[in-house]
Formats: C-alpha cells, sequence, structure tokens
C-alpha cells in the first residue's frame, strides 16, 4: 500500500542535489522520508553517480590530461594546489572577506565521489570542528563549492612535515624530545574528546616556523560515539573491517582488521613508531616485502631498542618507546596523555613511571615470539638443553654429577640472560640461525674449561643444526663434542657416536653411520644395560641405517629388538612408538618392492597390507597425545592414503587425503607437504578417472608453485617434484585426450 | 575486421598461427591489463612494458603449443600465472636492486586471491577506458549530450553554468548526465560479454 506523502515530489534537480549531499529545506526532507518513489528515484542517481565514479576514476589519467581547470568556490581566491593525495586535493586559498590565507580540502573526485568517500569527508569536518587546540589544525568552515564538491576551509600552517622538519633543521634529541611531547599534548586532548585519529604519521603533522606542531587530517578518525551522541554512528559501521590508515604506522590490531580492538591505545601504538623515528631516523619494524611479511613482522618481532641505533640514547627513551610499541595493547600507555607524561619526567630528569619489563616476562614473551616465528625452534632448543640438565639431575647420583648438573643449569640462565634486550645488551631480534652460532662460540669460549657443561649444550646446538639442514656446521659441532668426551663415561660417549651417526645418515654415507652407531650400541649397553630407552634408539636408527643400505633383513632384525626393548620398558605409546611403526611400514613397503621385483604377489599383496596396519597403529598411538588438528596426523594421514592407493583403493586413499591436505593446509596452502599431498591424492583421481579436469588445473598450479620454490631454494629435491608433477599432468591430459573421455568435456 | 569477437573467438583464431589480426587483438585487449597489473605490483613502467611484452609472448608460444586448453582454468588465470612467474623472475635477477615503491609494494605475489583482484580491478579499468573511447569515437549518442557531459563531468563546470552556455535548462543537464550514463552502462555491458572468459 502507498503511503500518504506530505508535499509535492522532488523534481530532477532536487533529487540530484540531494545525492550530491546539499542541503534542501526541511519540508522537502520530510517528503523524502515518505515518499517511495522518491526514494528510489534517489537511489537511482546515486547509483548512476557511483557508476560514473567509478568510470571517472578508470580515466583519470586521460581526464587529468586534458585538464587545466581548478576547482572554484564561492568566498574564496584560490592560490595554488598544495597537496594532491587519496582522498582530496589540497588548496592554498584566501578567504575574500577576511584576507587571510586558509587552507581548502576537497574531494579528488568531487561530485560524482561515491557515498563512502563523502561519508568519510563528512565525517572529518565534524570531528575537526569539534577541536581546538594549539597543535591541531583548526577548521574555519566547510561548504559546497561551485562545482557541487563539497569543502573545507581550515588553518593555513607554514612550516615543514614531522620528516622534513627533522631531515632540513636536524634538531637536538632534546628539542625533538619536547616537540614529541607537544604533539602528544595535542592527540591526548583530541582523545579527550573521544576522538582517535588513526592515521598518525609524519605526513599528518606539520611543524611551523615557530617549531610548534600541528596534527592535521582527521580524515580517518573515528568519533566515539558514547561521547559524540548517536547520530553518525550507524554510519560509521560501513567503515567497520576496511583498513584505512597507512601500513608504515598501522598497530598490529588495525593490521589485523578489526574494529573493535581500535581504541585510543593504537594512536599510542602509532605514536610510538613517530618517536621511534624521531629518535633514530629509523623506522622500527621492517616492512617487508609483501604484506604477509608485514604483518608478521609486526605482529610477532620487538623491534629493538632504539639505543641499538644511537648508543647515546638513554635506557628511558628505550623503555618508553617499547612500552608504546607493545603488541598487546594493555601493555602499551593507557593513552597519549601518559605517553607525553613519561616524555616530561625524562626531561625534567625524574624517574619514569614505565619500568623495564621483569625477566620473567621478557622471557615469556622471547619464548611466545619464536613461537610463532620461528616454529618453536628457540623454544624447543632452551627445552632440549633444560631436559639435558633435567636428564642429568634424573640419572645421575654421584655428588659431582649433581654439581654438573647445576652447572648445566646455570649455563642455561646465562643463556637466557642474553635474550634481555632491555639491557641493552642482548640481542633480541635473533634469528634462531644467529642463535645458534652464538651458543656455539659461546659454549666454546665459556665453558672452555668445563667440557662437560660445554659438550652438553654443544650436543643441544648441533643437533639444532641437523634439524635445520645445516649438515656440515652439525658435524663440525657434534665431532667437536665427541673430542670433548673423549674421557668421559661410556653412555656420554655413546650419544656423541649415536649423534655421529645421524650426521653421517643425512650425509648418506651409510657404511659411516653403521660405524658410529654399532660404536653408540656397545657403549650405551656397557654403561645403561641393554633395557634402556636411549638403547632402543639406538638399535632404531641402526635399523634406519641397514634399510638404507637395502638390507631388509638385518633392518627387521634391529627394528624388531628396538620395539620389544621398548615394550618391555613399557615406554612402546606415542610418539616415539609412532616412528617406529612408520619405520617398520616403510620397511615392508620396501620388501613388497623387492617381491615384485620377484614377480611374488602374493608376497607383495602380504607386506602391502602389514605396511598399512603399521601405519594404522601408528596413526592411532600419534591420535592418543595429539590434538585433533595436529600436523602429525595430517602426516599420518597422508602416509595411509599412498598406502591405500597402493593397494589400489582409491576411494579410501582419496578420503585419508582429503584430511590431510585439511589439516595440513593450516599451516599455509601451499607448503611442501601439502603440495605433494595434492599430487598423491592427483594420482588416486586420475586412477578413478574422476574429475580430471579440476584436477589438471590444480595440478597446473602445483606444478608452477613447486617450480617456483625448486628456483627460489635452488632445491633440486623439489625440481624433481616438480618434474614428477609434470609428468603425471602429461598422463591427465593423456587420458582426457583419450576417445571414451573426450565427449565429457565439451 | 571484427574488432568485437570475444575471447573465446579469439583463442580459437589465434590457432592459426597466420592470423596477424586476431593476435593484434588479442594483444590489444590484453597488454594494457597486463602492464597495469605489473605497476600495481610495483614495477616501474619500463619494467611493466617489459612483462606484459615477455608474458604476452610466452602466452603465444605455450598456447600454440598445446600447453593452454581452456577447460584448465581462466585464461586471466593464466595469464596472471605467468605474469607472476615472469615478475618472480625479474625480482630475482635484479635481487636486491630492486626497490619497490610505495604502498603497492604491498600486493602480496604469493597471494593468490590477491593477485586476482588486482588483475580483475585493472580489467575492469581497461573497460572503462575503452568505454570511454567508443563513446567518443563513434556514439550514437547525440553530440549536445555529449558536450553536456563532458563539461559537467570531466570539467567539473557547474550545472548551471553548462545550462546557461548551452542554452538549456538545469534540468536538461541532469537528463544528458543521465542519459549519457545509460549509453555507457551499455557499452560496458556489451565489453564485458566480450571478455567471455573472465567476466
Amino acid at each position: 500500500m502507498m503511503h500518504d506523502s506530505i508535499g509535492p515530489c522532488l523534481d530532477r534537480m532536487q533529487l540530484e542535489q540531494v545525492a550530491s549531499g546539499q542541503n534542501v529545506d526541511e519540508k522537502q526532507t520530510i517528503h523524502m522520508a515518505s515518499c517511495q518513489s522518491c526514494q528510489e528515484q534517489l537511489e537511482s542517481i546515486r547509483d548512476e553517480n557511483d557508476f560514473l565514479g567509478e568510470f571517472l576514476g578508470a580515466n583519470a589519467e586521460v581526464i587529468q590530461a586534458g585538464q587545466g581547470d581548478q576547482h572554484q568556490v564561492d568566498g574564496y581566491q584560490i592560490i595554488c594546489e598544495i597537496h594532491r593525495g587519496g582522498q582530496g586535493i589540497v588548496y592554498e586559498a584566501e578567504q575574500i572577506s577576511t584576507r587571510r590565507t586558509v587552507a581548502i580540502k576537497m574531494l579528488l573526485q568531487g561530485r560524482f565521489a561515491t557515498s563512502k568517500q563523502r561519508q568519510r569527508f563528512e565525517q572529518e569536518v565534524e570531528v575537526i570542528a569539534g577541536l581546538r587546540h594549539p597543535g591541531i589544525v583548526t577548521l574555519y568552515e566547510s561548504g559546497i563549492a561551485l562545482g557541487g564538491e563539497i569543502y573545507f576551509a581550515m588553518e593555513f600552517v607554514r612550516g615543514a612535515t614531522l620528516d622534513q622538519w627533522l631531515r632540513t633543521l636536524e634538531p637536538s634529541r632534546e628539542q625533538r624530545v619536547r616537540l614529541f611531547a607537544e604533539v602528544c599534548d595535542a592527540v591526548r586532548y583530541a582523545h579527550g574528546r573521544g576522538i582517535i585519529h588513526r592515521d598518525l604519521k609524519p605526513g599528518n603533522i606539520l611543524v611551523d616556523e615557530e617549531g610548534v606542531p600541528h596534527v592535521l587530517d582527521f580524515g580517518l578518525a573515528r568519533v566515539n560515539d558514547t561521547q559524540m551522541g548517536v547520530p553518525g554512528s550507524e554510519r560509521l559501521e560501513t567503515m567497520a573491517g576496511e583498513f584505512l590508515g597507512t601500513f608504515a604506522y598501522a598497530s598490529p590490531e588495525q593490521l589485523e582488521g578489526d574494529p573493535d580492538r581500535i581504541d585510543i591505545r593504537t594512536d599510542v601504538f602509532a605514536l610510538g613508531i613517530l618517536l621511534y623515528e624521531v629518535l633514530t631516523g629509523e623506522p622500527p619494524f621492517e616492512m617487508g616485502r609483501s604484506l604477509t611479511e608485514l604483518v608478521h613482522n609486526r605482529m610477532e618481532r620487538t623491534p629493538p631498542p632504539p639505543s641499538r641505533h644511537d648508543s647515546t640514547i638513554p635506557l628511558d627513551l628505550d623503555v618508553i618507546c617499547l612500552k608504546a610499541l607493545s603488541v598487546d595493547p594493555s601493555r602499551r600507555y593507557g593513552s597519549a596523555g601518559e605517553l607525553e607524561e613519561d616524555l616530561r619526567r625524562h626531561l625534567d630528569g625524574r624517574p619514569i613511571l614505565a619500568r623495564a619489563d621483569s625477566t620473567a616476562y621478557v622471557l615469556g614473551r622471547m619464548v611466545r615470539r619464536y613461537k610463532l616465528a620461528f616454529g618453536a625452534a628457540v623454544f624447543i632448543l632452551l627445552l632440549a638443553i633444560g631436559s639435558a640438565i633435567g636428564f642429568g639431575i634424573l640419572f645421575t647420583r654421584a655428588e659431582a654429577k649433581q654439581v654438573l648438573a647445576e652447572q648445566r643449569l646455570s649455563a642455561l640462565g646465562d643463556f637466557i640472560g642474553l635474550f634481555n634486550f632491555y639491557t641493552g645488551q642482548g640481542k633480541d631480534d635473533l634469528r634462531v640461525s644467529e642463535a645458534m652460532e652464538l651458543m656455539d662460540e659461546w659454549a666454546m669460549t665459556e665453558y672452555q674449561d668445563q667440557p662437560e657443561v660445554a659438550s652438553t649444550i654443544l650436543t643441544s646446538v648441533g643437533l639444532f643444526h641437523l634439524s635445520f639442514d645445516n649438515i656440515e656446521r652439525a658435524h663440525e659441532v657434534l665431532e667437536y663434542v665427541l673430542q670433548l668426551r673423549s674421557d668421559s663415561d661410556a653412555g656420554e660417549r655413546g650419544e656423541a657416536h649415536h649423534n655421529l651417526g645421524r650426521v653421517w645418515m643425512d650425509k648418506r654415507d651409510f657404511l659411516q653411520a653403521e660405524n658410529h652407531y654399532l660404536m653408540a650400541l656397545d657403549l650405551r649397553t656397557t654403561a645403561l644395560g641393554a633395557m634402556h630407552p636411549d638403547v632402543a634408539m639406538t638399535l632404531q636408527h641402526l635399523g634406519a641405517c641397514k634399510r638404507k643400505q637395502q638390507d631388509f633383513k638385518s633392518a627387521e632384525f634391529f627394528y624388531s629388538r628396538a620395539e620389544s626393548t621398548l615394550v618391555d620398558l613399557g615406554l612402546f605409546d606415542g610418539e616415539r612408538a609412532a616412528r617406529l611403526l612408520n619405520s617398520r611400514a616403510w620397511l615392508q613397503n620396501d620388501r613388497a618392492l623387492e617381491a615384485g621385483s620377484r614377480q611374488d604377489q602374493e608376497e607383495v599383496e602380504e607386506r602391502r597390507l602389514q605396511a598399512l596396519a603399521m601405519f594404522l597403529h601408528a596413526s592411532a598411538m600419534i591420535r592418543s597425545e595429539a590434538a585433533p588438528d595436529d600436523f602429525r596426523i595430517g602426516r599420518s594421514e597422508r602416509s595411509i592414503g599412498t598406502q591405500l592407493r597402493w593397494l589400489n583403493r582409491h576411494e579410501e586413499a582419496i578420503e585419508r587425503y582429503d584430511e590431510a591436505i585439511r589439516i595440513l593446509s593450516t599451516k599455509g596452502v601451499d607448503s611442501d607437504e601439502v603440495l605433494a599431498t595434492t599430487v598423491d591424492r592427483a594420482r588416486s583421481l586420475l586412477a578413478l578417472g574422476r574429475d580430471l579436469k579440476t584436477t589438471a588445473a590444480e595440478l597446473h598450479r602445483v606444478v608452477s608453485v613447486q617450480e617456483h620454490l625448486a628456483q627460489e631454494r635452488a632445491d633440486p629435491g623439489l625440481e624433481d617434484k616438480a618434474r614428477q608433477t609434470r609428468e603425471l599432468l602429461i598422463d591427465f591430459e593423456t587420458t582426457m585426450a583419450s576417445p571414451q573421455d573426450a565427449g565429457s568435456g565439451r | 575486421m571484427d574488432i568485437n569477437r570475444t575471447t573465446t573467438a579469439m583463442l580459437d583464431a589465434l590457432h592459426d598461427a597466420g592470423n596477424a589480426n586476431v593476435w593484434e587483438q588479442f594483444d590489444r585487449r590484453y597488454r594494457p591489463i597486463l602492464i597495469g597489473f605489473a605497476r600495481n605490483l610495483g614495477l616501474t613502467d619500463q619494467d611493466s612494458a617489459d612483462i606484459a611484452q615477455e608474458t604476452l609472448a610466452r602466452f603465444l608460444s605455450e598456447y600454440r603449443n598445446g600447453r593452454y586448453d581452456r577447460e584448465k582454468g581462466r585464461l586471466g588465470a593464466w595469464l596472471v600465472g605467468i605474469a607472476r612467474y615472469r615478475i618472480l623472475d625479474l625480482r630475482r635477477r635484479s635481487a636486491g636492486k630492486y626497490q619497490l615503491a610505495g604502498e603497492s609494494a604491498i600486493v602480496d605475489i604469493n597471494d593468490e586471491k590477491n593477485l586476482s583482484q588486482v588483475w580483475e580491478d585493472e580489467r575492469r579499468h581497461a573497460v572503462l577506458r575503452v568505454a570511454m573511447e567508443e563513446l567518443q569515437e563513434n556514439s550514437r549518442t547525440d553530440p549536445k549530450t555529449i558536450k553536456v557531459f563532458e563539461m559537467l563531468m570531466v570539467h567539473s563546470v557547474p550545472p548551471q553554468a553548462v545550462a546557461d552556455e548551452l542554452e538549456i535548462s538545469v534540468h536538461d543537464v541532469y537528463l544528458a548526465k543521465s542519459r549519457v550514463a545509460q549509453r555507457l552502462r551499455k557499452i560496458v555491458e556489451r565489453i564485458e560479454s566480450e571478455y567471455d572468459d573472465d567476466a
């Protein structure tokens, strides 16, 4: 049913004016509110304007090239263009009535700006109009220019942007800190009125000829609706989730795109970045080459203290800066005012309120950071040393050993001490590799006269080199450990040999590896007795070593001895059992291949089935101790899938692969494992002749990523995988081109 | 020469190595998109032009060798794939000395969703640019209407001033704007339909 509308409908011209944001009289406004037809027309005009806005945006270069004209604003004489940015053009102009110089800002796309841009602009006007502070650019008035664009006239500040000021005037540190405290004061004032700037950056801070800073461009500020009242709050909703700030100065919560988490502490973070740059001339965070890298740097790395760039910067300023730059907003200053207070305290030589965080917090944060950033490597490193010490305490009774264990513990403490970045001496932005080198060096020099302490630490370091494929370095370190332990007991020498066995395995010299493992077995059995988990471990490695030498019978012998040792010890569970079962399963597959070469199909089938049972058993072991989406479960699903594929049970295989891909993708869709599993899955699909086209397209993508990765990492293994994928693609193409399939494609 | 060939028709004709016309058309349609795409990833104008050239050349050879098949994915995605590879290669070759400028550097070349968005934006821009040319060159629209549009939209002349100069009412000025918008929409729709692979 039609509503009765008050007054006559608006004509085209009036509707156009409404659409471009001009005021109409009150009667018309009331009419609009109740007239569906006018509303629809208005909507269609807005829609049209949005389309034209997009159209002109795309043709902006052509248009600007052929256009020498300028905007006109009633009551002002435009003098020149000062700045043309993403959002608007700023002119220097003279207000004719008062003869004063003003800055006029207007939207680049003028009257046909999209409604979103217009809203932002209106908001800017609304926000600035409420602010009166010597450190904030004053708004005089706003209105509609002759071309229909919204403009506003504001205080004209003659001066330089903050970065220009720093570069050209080279102010003293005290001058810089004093100026920055004034910037904080201006932001504090705005915060007090519920206004968040959200886009603080050097270009938005002008320093005038008297050296007074003026914050401008509140275009992105969000009016805190609890303080400004309800109007406009739903309008702001449209901006929710849309990130507008400048990336270089964005806070972690802005980068996460969660509008609910943005509050005045977001500005505190940006002020922290500015302060850092003001002090050091360097940005605290690397920008990174990609958005992902940028976000990663911002979320997971604490910047080095400013004093790293300039050793004369006092500790107080380090602490103030890093506090403002805390990833967690609750650890930052609660407001720009608090930051200002500490800067003023520093300037007056009073103690600052921010305290350098406690060692426990620093350690906790470091662990968290490394856990996120480097796959827990350093965390595990510490844990490894810790457990080496724990091991020492648990398995030694002699008093001398107790002392040794305590020395090792204090060595660990010393090492952690190296990380205390607030002392300014430590290294806080270590990469794992650097940490290792530091550790090598440190253990070798500091504990030169205590070979047992040094060798424990170096063993952990060596094993980490090994797990990061740094084989040569691992070899060097572990060989050195063996030397250090030449006088140690059999157990410790056994461990050193065992680890060297691993090195030679990685170097694919299986005879050398075997020698070391046999030595280890002998020494460990002597020192620990046959019933010991370490002995079982060496047995298992010997099995692997024999398997690599194609001596499958011996391999099976060592594996089963390892298994029975663990079973007898009651330790055949979890990851340890799963690993052994996986090894045994692969051995069965090797033997199946061997049987295949002898044309013994029965044995092939039997060994494949045994392998399947072992993989399933291993999977159960992993599941008993892992979270539902643990990568180890993903890997084990992949193994099971492959085993099923070899048994020609493709339907089941595909289900397993799907699950594996789902789990492994949480680490990144283009990880080696996901790519490889995708290829495995494709093989089963090919065997079934199913989804050939989509799968082929997927494989194309996989090949290009693999090729790219292979080239980037110069990894021949990956190159080989890429080649195999390409070959599989050819199989796909051949199958698709074959007559029975040709009909279904078109 | 049929300038309104769809992408599908172009690809079909492209199998014929002797058909230079169709390659020219293909080039005209995709080169500007590729250049814009590369610029968006932070490359200089010169590098962007090179990337576009390499990508097109490589596409042609892969296409004629049967490595691209419509069934395997959209043409745009295929071209993005080649271009991405070329760009990575360029970055590798000039590792260290290659400086990406400004915010454009933050487009993550490994983020496929992002890349296809950049591609789509560039493609849309290309469509709108062609529409502009078409409107100016061979439009069936009344020249006076076009004049109104240019004054109003392109040169930002206030509506009243446009009305005065052309001796029409302000109401007519707005109607003219609306007519051009409708006409443009039709042109854009038609051009979009020619990209039957990517739209």
